[in-house]
Formats: structure tokens, C-alpha cells, sequence
């Protein structure tokens, strides 16, 4: 418990530290910065559907939704890819390493 | 036991896995954006059908390959595939600017064998030695090591000491969640029955490296690795070869040390080399014209770090470096936890371990004079297919583990936490390092202080663990010292003046 004192007072001295000797500010919000975000919000949507309808379902539509959100045109790749990823992985897992997926509220 | 080694070894499916982590290896190496660490965090969901010794040779493999695969797109296009392979950009690229890119990658495998076969020699001799001493440590001396284990990484690893250890801190703090080994109290789990058990190492690491990386690739989503130049044969010429051997020598021993040397790994030893290589020439003004013994220092000397990051790993469950920190997560999923008892319990895995080093390097060796057009075809893939897929195997990764919905929601967390603190300058290497080695500190910290009935004494008058609390101390004033001493000359110089 005093350790635990000791690293947190370390790590705010350390933090204020830093602010003093760098100059430079870091960007995280610039125009670059926004396909990342959008991207991690799509992330966020895609763990959320795997609670509601399930591992398989919600991988198959986020693989598709984050390649045409990065504009990949091909039809042949926005459909290929999803299935056989999805295939390939679910197989894997739980053929080989017994994982049990969430299977979600639907169903 | 001899036997039984050598069963281990070559059963064919032991064999084929290395294979198989070889081959991922160099892709992963291969790939700008995707780094050996992360190939490894992404791989060890499938180590946990596996046997012990088959599951860590997949990820043995797969570190001796990407550290050289890294190497390839270095050469071929210009921009390294791992860190480790920055140095070779140098001399690697002008030899495909003259046409002459197979002969560079010719050379560069030949001196990545060499130098992961001498530092797996070294292993073998040394770590036996070494896990000997460590068996007389007790708890101080184990607190001492973790110590200086966390103190000497925060240092080394980032520009910055004040990054590095800011890491550290971190790491330190997340080691603290969940529930006091030896009191009982509960640490920062708000009242979250998840987090009284702590958190799971892996997700975080999964995140950490995998996950932010993911986010650092979308940024750059339109960069393709278009390889334009037909590689007709890697197999190095006699003459090549005659000029490069003192120099896989030189590189290989050099690598192996750094390697040791926790927080050093592949890309500051390349670079080491290399300035070493170019000491010794004779022509030291050809360099970055593309000779051949300057793309055989840096490849011979980062490889070399794969042997001898695995010598502390084994022997004292003190990782060298980032890869080897996640590769003791999986040791210790599979419940062979390193130290020197792994090698008194578990000898022959370790036996196992140390063979299955050097197959790995021989088959390393082989694909890469021979399987050089198929790793051309997987690294041009665009990342934007590549990115959707790495993340929804993290995804999967993170959750297999301990079959824990919650745990993906940690690796998210920890990748975007990860993405920012690099886009900040910090290194994360010490954020892991923390994060395992933490308990191991406690632990050890507070078992001495029974033994010592609390006198702080006790870690100063054993000489192992003062000898490492001063090297740790020293360590991290270095920097400082070195600024006051350049700060006194400049003073003395204007004075004078």
C-alpha cells in the first residue's frame, strides 16, 4: 500500500516533469488522426455486436465494414476476405483450441 | 534423457511447427508495420493446444525469423521491416539500386545464420553456467535482479530517461491491480470482481503492441511495398562469402552481448555493429555505397540478439527485451516458469528448446536463399486488407486466453493507450517488463524484509543483490552525470575563452 503511494506520486512527478522539458505538443486530434479514431469507434461498435449476435456474424460485417470504410472498391476482396478470415479463424479456435465464443443475446 | 531430447526434437510435428514460425517470422519481419513482437503476441493463442516445448518453439521460431525478415524490404524497397533492420537499409539498398538485390539478400541470410548460430552456441554454454549461480539466489537477491531487471530498461530502451522511466511507473502501477499476494487487501479494482484478480498479462500485451501498432498502420494506409526488381538467385558467391566471415563473427559475438544486456536488443546492436564494421575497414568511405560487409554487420549482429536475449529469459525469468517478454508470458501459461529450476525440473524442455534454437536458424537459412520470391508476393499485400484482419486476430487472441469477454475490452484499452504513448515518444517495452517483473519485485521485496525483520539492510550486505542494486543506480544516473560533465566542459571552454 505504500508502494503503491510511491509509484503513483512518481508517476505524476514524472508526468508534471514532462511537460516542463518538452516544448513540442503531440497531435493526437489532427486531420490524419481521424481515420484512426473512426476506425477505433468501428472497433468499439464491432466488440459490442459480438455480445449481441455473436462472434461469427459480427466479424463477417466488421471485416466487410472497415475495408469499404478504407475504400477498398474490389467486391472479390470485400467478400472474400471476411468469409475466409471468419472460416479460418472459427475453425481454429474451436476445433483445435476449444475456445467457446460468445454466441450473443439473439440467438 | 538424451533420448528424450532428441524425440522431442525431431518429432515431425515439433519440426513442422518451427517451420511454420520460421516462415510467419519472416513475413511478419517482412511487413513495414508489423513487428516480430507483435507476431509473436498474435501466435501464442495458438501455443495453447500445444505441448509446452512444441508451443514455444512456434514462437522461437517465429523471432529468429522476423528479426530476419526485416531485412528483405530493408533491401528491397528501402524502408526496414522491423527496427532491428534499420542499419541494413543503409548498404542494403544501394545493392538493389545497382540491380544486385539477391546477392545482398544472399549475404544477409548468410550472416543472419551465422550470427543466431553463434549466439545459440553461446546459449548453450553459457546459460547452464549461469541458471547454476542463480540457483543459490534467495529472496533479496531476486528482488535485487527484478530491480534491476525494470531500472535498467526504463534507461536504456527510450530517448528519453524520463520517458523510459515514466513507462516504468506505469507499468509498475498496472502491476499493483488486484488482490495483495500476502495480505490480502485489494489494490485499485474498484469494486470490480474482475480486477481483484489482476490483470491478465497477455490482453495488455496483445494491445500494447499488436493493437496500437494496428492504429499506427492505418495512418499511413495508403503506403504500398511495390517490389518492382525480379530476384533471380540469393545463393552468396565464394568471394562474398570470404569477405563477410570475420565479420558474422565479429557481429554475431557482438549481438549475443547486447542481446543479454535487458532493454538492448536488435536495432541497437545492429547499429553498434555496423559503426564497429566500419572502424575496422580498411575503406571505412565505401560504406553506405552497398559493400557487403556492411549489410553482414548489422544482420549477423541483430540476430545474434535472438540467443542472447533468451539467455536471461531461461535462466533468470528476466527478459531481455520485448519479444522475450512476451514469449516468458506464454512460458508461464504453460507452467514452465523460467528461472534456474526450470533447468534442474524441466531439463530436458530446456534441452528441447536449445536444439529446436538452431533448427530454427538452419531452416531460417534455407528459406530464405530458396523461398525469397514467396515472401516478396506476402509483403506486397496492401495494409488495408492486412489491418482489418490483424485486429480482429487480436481480438481473438486476447479473448482465448481465459475465454474473457472483459479481457478484449482490457487489450482495446491497452492499444489505445499504447498508440498514444508512442505517438508521445514513450517506449512500451518498459510498460511490460513492469508489469511482469512488478510482482516478482514485491514479492521477493517483502519476503527479504521478513527475513530481515525489516532492516533494508539486508539487500546491501549480500553482494550479489548490492552488486545489482549499484549497477541498476548507477544505470539510471548515468545520463544525468554525463550531462553535468559535458554542462562543467562547456563551462570551462566559455571561461577560457
Amino acid at each position: 500500500m505504500i508502494l503503491s503511494g510511491i509509484i503513483f506520486l512518481l508517476a505524476v512527478l514524472l508526468l508534471l516533469n514532462i511537460r516542463k522539458e518538452s516544448g513540442e505538443t503531440v497531435h493526437l486530434f489532427s486531420k490524419k488522426n481521424t481515420t484512426v479514431f473512426l476506425s477505433l469507434l468501428i472497433t468499439v461498435l464491432y466488440v459490442v455486436l459480438i455480445s449481441v449476435v455473436g462472434f461469427p456474424i459480427a466479424t463477417l460485417l466488421y471485416l466487410f465494414g472497415l475495408m469499404m470504410f478504407f475504400r477498398i472498391k474490389s467486391w472479390k476482396i470485400l467478400i472474400g476476405v471476411p468469409v475466409l478470415t471468419t472460416a479460418i479463424l472459427y475453425g481454429v479456435f474451436t476445433r483445435f483450441l476449444f475456445v467457446q465464443f460468445p454466441r450473443g443475446i439473439l440467438f | 534423457m538424451a533420448l528424450e531430447v532428441l524425440s522431442l526434437t525431431f518429432d515431425p510435428i515439433t519440426l513442422l511447427t518451427i517451420l511454420v514460425g520460421v516462415t510467419a517470422g519472416i513475413s511478419i519481419g517482412a511487413m513495414p508495420g508489423l513487428t516480430s513482437t507483435m507476431g509473436i503476441a498474435l501466435l501464442m493463442p495458438l501455443t495453447f493446444a500445444m505441448e509446452a516445448h512444441t508451443g514455444m518453439m512456434l514462437l522461437i521460431g517465429e523471432f529468429v525469423g522476423a528479426i530476419y525478415g526485416g531485412s528483405i524490404t530493408a533491401i528491397l524497397i528501402n524502408t526496414p521491416g522491423t527496427p532491428s533492420a534499420a542499419a541494413t537499409v543503409l548498404d542494403g539498398y544501394p545493392f538493389t539500386k545497382r540491380g544486385e538485390s539477391g546477392r545482398a539478400i544472399g549475404i544477409s541470410t548468410v550472416a543472419s545464420f551465422g550470427g543466431g548460430i553463434i549466439s545459440g552456441i553461446i546459449m548453450i554454454l553459457v546459460a547452464p553456467v549461469l541458471a547454476n549461480i542463480a540457483l543459490k539466489f534467495s529472496a533479496p537477491e531476486t528482488f535485487a535482479l527484478a530491480f534491476f531487471g525494470i531500472s535498467i530498461i526504463s534507461s536504456i530502451s527510450g530517448k528519453s530517461l524520463l520517458k523510459g522511466l515514466f513507462s516504468g511507473a506505469i507499468g509498475l502501477t498496472l502491476a499493483l491491480i488486484g488482490v495483495d499476494n500476502i495480505t490480502g487487501f485489494t489494490r485499485f479494482a474498484f469494486g470490480s470482481t474482475f480486477l481483484m484478480g489482476g490483470l491478465a498479462v497477455i490482453p495488455v500485451m496483445v494491445g500494447l503492441f499488436a493493437m496500437s501498432q494496428c492504429f499506427l498502420s492505418i495512418e499511413e494506409l495508403e503506403a504500398t511495398n511495390v517490389i518492382t526488381q525480379k530476384i533471380k538467385s540469393a545463393l552468396p558467391t565464394k568471394q562474398d562469402l570470404k569477405t563477410i566471415w570475420p565479420t558474422i563473427l565479429r557481429g554475431g559475438l557482438t549481438g549475443t552481448f547486447i542481446g543479454i544486456i535487458p532493454g538492448a536488443g536488435g536495432d541497437i546492436s545492429a547499429f553498434v555493429s555496423y559503426d564497429m564494421e566500419r572502424r575496422v575497414s580498411k575503406h571505412p568511405e565505401l560504406f553506405g555505397t552497398g559493400l557487403p560487409e556492411a549489410i553482414a554487420a548489422p544482420e549477423s549482429s541483430n540476430n545474434g540478439t535472438t540467443g542472447g536475449a533468451l539467455i536471461p529469459l531461461l535462466t533468470l525469468g528476466i527478459p531481455g527485451d520485448s519479444n522475450t517478454a512476451v514469449m516468458l508470458g506464454a512460458l508461464m501459461i504453460h507452467n514452465l516458469i523460467p528461472g534456474p529450476m526450470l533447468f534442474v525440473q524441466q531439463a530436458a524442455v530446456v534441452d528441447t528448446l536449445f536444439i529446436g534454437f538452431m533448427i530454427a536458424n538452419v531452416f531460417m537459412l534455407i528459406l530464405g536463399l530458396l523461398g525469397i520470391p514467396l515472401f516478396v508476393k506476402i509483403v506486397q499485400v496492401p495494409r488495408k486488407i492486412l489491418v482489418p484482419v490483424i485486429i480482429v486476430l487480436c481480438l481473438v487472441g486476447s479473448y482465448a486466453i481465459n475465454n474473457n469477454y472483459l479481457d478484449v475490452v482490457v487489450m482495446l484499452v491497452a492499444g489505445v493507450i499504447g498508440y498514444a504513448l508512442v505517438k508521445g515518444g514513450f517506449p512500451l517495452s518498459p510498460i511490460v517488463l513492469a508489469l511482469i517483473l512488478g510482482p516478482m519485485a514485491e514479492g521477493n521485496l517483502r519476503r527479504s524484509l521478513v527475513m530481515s525483520k525489516g532492516s533494508v539492510m539486508i539487500f546491501f550486505e549480500r553482494p550479489i543483490s548490492a552488486a545489482f542494486i549499484v549497477i541498476a543506480v548507477v544505470c539510471l544516473f548515468l545520463p544525468i552525470i554525463k550531462r553535468w560533465i559535458v554542462m562543467y566542459r562547456n563551462f570551462k571552454k566559455s571561461s577560457a575563452a
